[in-house]
């Protein structure tokens, strides 16, 4: 039994690096010269970041903290990727603001996941109303980068990100995996409503440079 | 510094920010007879310009373009652990002006989202 679930983590992982290995070319910033470059970069950055999220959380879930991490790892190598998106088409500045704040909503998903593995109600909801807060901010982040993203709708699509994570965490606390896959598929394909929105403006805001 | 100078500088300390608007307490400090006032910009979560560099008794005013509250607010901390300045919180469009007499860099973080930072260095 021993050396089957070792068997098993390992596959797992190498199917986890491999996954890795194939996406971060395709995602990286100097790839992306044309609007439908974008929509693709974006569309598959954000689908990445649900899967390595629900990654990190379902490993963190069995108590698994080596594949945590490496999850968490990949997660913030594909946060990275999206702040070098973000800087190349604003520049430096902004990708240095962006960094920390993505970065924080991972941080509030990490608090809703080891509260949940507590059982510490307060937690949970501390860490939700902290993931409420963070929309607010992230679409005021990117209505000032760009105008035709229209705060309270983006606040409204990352608060639909957060509630449809935080069920996804909830089934693998529960162990219920067909409903985490289905939640994590649902939150994956969600991003897109996003990314597709994001990629639009963008275009829109620069059609000389990205209109191709 | 008179003892009138200090009562005065206490009691600007005790008053909650914000309590003159656009305006917060000067850092102690000479003041220079041409001073001046320099435009920072609030804007995709980046002060801008910073660093900025300017003269004892010059002004900075922040303006916020963002769409949600922030602060320029010192990293230093003064007697009473307050801040050696603090806008308090500010909305869209709004600006918040601070007086700086003391040479040195003051760094400056927004109270609503640390990881953002800025510093005035006040040369001369």
């Amino acid at each position: 039994m021993l050396n089957t679930i070792t068997i098993r983590r390992t596959v797992l992982g190498g199917i986890a690096a491999l996954t890795l290995a194939v996406t971060a070319p395709v995602a990286q910033a100097d790839h992306i010269k044309t609007g439908a470059d974008l929509r693709v970069a974006v569309n598959l950055l954000l689908a990445e970041h649900v899967n390595l999220a629900a990654a990190a959380t379902g490993w963190a879930m069995m108590g698994l903290n080596k594949n945590f991490e490496a999850a968490a790892g990949g997660l913030d190598a594909n946060t990275v990727d999206l702040a070098n998106a973000i800087g190349l088409v604003y520049g430096d500045g902004a990708k240095e603001a962006f960094l920390p704040l993505w970065r924080k909503h991972i941080g509030f998903f990490v608090d809703y996941t080891m509260a949940t593995i507590k059982q510490d109600k307060a937690g949970r909801e501390k860490a939700v109303a902290n993931l409420m807060d963070y929309a607010r901010d992230f679409g005021a982040f990117l209505n000032s980068a760009n105008p035709n993203l229209p705060a309270d709708a983006v606040e409204a699509l990352v608060k639909e990100h957060a509630v449809t994570v935080a069920a996804m965490v909830d089934a693998q606390a529960n162990q219920d995996w067909p409903k985490a896959y289905e939640l994590q598929r649902k939150a994956a394909a969600h991003m897109q409503m996003i990314s597709d929105a994001l990629a639009g403006a963008i275009v829109a805001q620069f059609p000389e440079r990205f209109g191709g | 510094m008179t003892t009138t100078r200090r009562s005065f500088l206490a009691f600007l300390a005790a008053l909650p920010a914000g309590t003159f608007a656009g305006r917060a307490r000067a850092c102690a400090g000479v003041v220079h007879a041409s001073a001046k006032v320099h435009e920072v910009d609030i804007r995709t979560f980046q002060f801008q310009p910073s660093p900025l560099t300017i003269a004892p008794g010059d002004t900075v005013r922040w303006t916020n373009r963002d769409g949600i509250e922030h602060s320029a607010t010192a990293v230093e901390t003064g007697s009473g652990g307050k801040p050696q300045f603090d806008t308090g919180l500010f909305g869209r469009g709004e600006s918040r002006e601070v007086t700086f007499t003391e040479s040195g860099h003051h760094d400056y973080f927004c109270t609503r989202h640390p990881s953002m930072k800025g510093t005035v260095v006040v040369e001369g």
